[in-house]
């Protein structure tokens, strides 16, 4: 297939996953949750300085921070860090299961049944170890792909060069981390539809989702590559937030947080619902060709 | 649900109720709204002024026990001095002294800035009263040790060399009371130092070095025993014209602070003295 008919799929995906989201917008409930819980956690730690939840979340506060901390404004200099580390135990916890029964929701919908939550719930709990194995894996990678490079340069290569030249070498490492999280997104995009679908374990989900990709792997790359930019945005303002806080007030962390929470509930989203498109379409011509 | 509903809604009230951070959120935005002031005071219209003091009012108003409402009254103060009515701050500085004498720093702070106050106004007879009672009522505060010292310095800086003379001389005699007092503390540190400082300002430079000597020996490897170090070197070295002692102080600075930042410089002071 030449590369403008890949790109034309990928288009297809992305129109057909839109057209299912319309007509069934219930499909949306699972990530909704997701983002209903990182809400909570995120209000849960804006309020940690303020009794009665400070008698829980100070103490540990204080510990590991120092009690400026829990004092306004520079608690929102903190909020980000919490609030990642609350989300990483939220994902493993909650969104693993909430993207399998994604994945059964719109095999439902594709299927022109109505989506069922709770029928999808049940069958995502049957497979909860397999999705979290799945989610800690892919999590795990993408952590090393972003922190070894980083570390290495600014441990060893630093003796070796200038202050300028170091901030080049940081620069073009964060990007070729960010490109090499994208490709191991992309091979591992179709584990939780290999789990969900064709009820494989761990390690079998992932050899599956390998040679799934191997037909299709510009198509993949598309799909992954622009909802994982779209979440690069709030990574950036977060990156700009001492500026943004002195600038305008210090209340802006939140909403940058809360942008990050929108923007990742919709490319998780998107990219969950197209990935499964694309599976089903694979695996229905595959079959097809394995019939003739 | 409609219990549970109440129950949250207790919950955000209670959050919302008593501690410091609503304080501290309310200060915070004060000063940040005084900050415009305080980078532009003559260019402020009064009204900006107004504004910003009746911020500070209310959290005084609404949070009198806690931190934020002694600030609070020392940066109405400050904004009075801003806009240059000194008799206005003059009396929110002696409110902050009467509300909240237990706080030491702070009323410290605020009677120094009262003698500020009579200073900017050219009325020296008051502000040196003002300057003395920090002496007599704060000694145990940086500001209060360094008050016979400021003194003796405004002497010095509008040529009043008898007087300064004079007020260095006190102000010596002051602080060696306090070492006396107080041997080997924090305050005995600071004030051996703003000793040889005094001695080094009369010219006085055998007395000089016998201070900058004590203050090493009595508080080695400090931060200020470096700087006594590289003082006492210069002194041999261009006041006493005794190269070899020079040398030998500068040996040792090297010794013991092989780190610090003026290395290169004294090192650079020691060749050129050896090889004279």
């Amino acid at each position: 297939m030449s590369v403008g008919k890949k790109i034309k799929t990928t288009f297809s995906v992305w129109g057909e996953s839109i057209r299912t989201m319309k007509r069934y917008p219930k499909v949306f409930l699972p990530f909704g949750i997701v983002a209903l819980f990182q809400v909570a956690l995120l209000f849960l730690l804006f309020w940690a300085p303020r009794s009665p939840i400070s008698v829980v979340m100070a103490p540990p506060i204080r510990k590991f921070w120092g009690e400026m901390y829990l004092h306004y404004p520079v608690n929102f200099l903190l909020l980000p860090k919490l609030f990642n580390y609350g989300n990483i135990v939220l994902r493993i916890i909650l969104e693993s299961l909430m993207a399998g029964v994604t994945v059964a929701m719109v095999v439902q919908a594709l299927k022109k049944f109505s989506p069922r939550f709770r029928t999808n719930c049940k069958k995502g709990i049957r497979k909860y170890i397999t999705l979290v194995a799945v989610w800690v894996m892919l999590f795990a990678l993408i952590t090393i792909v972003f922190r070894v490079p980083v570390f290495l340069i600014t441990k060893y290569y630093s003796n070796y060069v200038g202050i300028f030249r170091q901030a080049n070498f940081l620069r073009v490492a964060v990007l070729s981390s960010i490109f090499i999280a994208i490709m191991i997104e992309a091979l591992l995009a179709y584990t939780v539809p290999a789990v969900m679908i064709e009820h494989k374990r761990t390690f079998k989900a992932i050899k599956r989702s390998f040679s799934v990709v191997r037909g299709i792997s510009l198509e993949t790359f598309l799909l992954v590559l622009i909802p994982t930019l779209l979440t690069l945005i709030p990574v950036f303002l977060k990156l700009k937030l001492p500026a943004l806080i002195d600038r305008f007030f210090p209340e802006v962390t939140l909403y940058v947080i809360i942008l990050g929470i929108l923007i990742s509930l919709f490319s998780n989203f998107l990219l969950i619902i197209s990935v499964t498109i694309l599976f089903l379409r694979k695996t229905e011509t595959s079959d097809e060709g394995a019939s003739k | 649900m409609r219990r549970f509903l109440i129950l949250i809604c207790m919950l955000f009230f209670i959050v919302g109720c008593g501690n410091q951070y609503p304080a501290e959120k309310l200060y915070w935005k004060a000063n940040k709204f005084s900050e415009q002031i305080f980078r532009n005071p003559k260019g402020t219209p009064l009204s900006q002024y107004e504004k910003a003091i009746s911020r500070f009012e209310k959290i005084i108003r609404k949070y009198p026990d806690l931190t934020q409402a002694k600030e609070a009254q020392f940066k109405i103060a400050q904004l009075y001095v801003a806009r240059e009515d000194f008799p206005g701050a003059i009396k929110e500085f002696e409110k902050t002294i009467r509300n909240y004498p237990d706080d030491i720093m702070l009323c410290a702070k605020a009677q120094f800035a009262i003698g500020n106050c009579y200073q900017q106004q050219g009325d020296w007879d008051k502000a040196l009263i003002a300057y003395r009672k920090v002496f007599s009522d704060y000694k145990d505060t940086p500001f209060g040790l360094e008050v016979p010292l400021y003194i003796a310095r405004y002497y010095e800086r509008n040529e009043q060399n008898v007087n300064a003379r004079k007020a260095f001389r006190e102000a010596i005699k002051e602080y060696k009371k306090i070492i006396k007092e107080h041997p080997k503390s924090q305050g005995a540190y600071i004030v051996q130092d703003y000793i040889a400082f005094c001695y080094l300002s009369l010219q006085d430079w055998p007395n000089a070095i016998k201070s900058l000597n004590k203050l090493i020996n009595d508080f080695p490897k400090t931060p200020k025993t470096a700087q006594a170090l590289i003082t006492m070197g210069a002194l041999y070295q261009n006041q006493l014209k005794q190269p070899k002692r020079a040398i030998s102080v500068y040996q040792k600075f090297l010794k013991d602070y092989p780190k610090h930042k003026l290395v290169y410089a004294i090192q650079k002071r020691l060749d050129e003295l050896k090889s004279k």
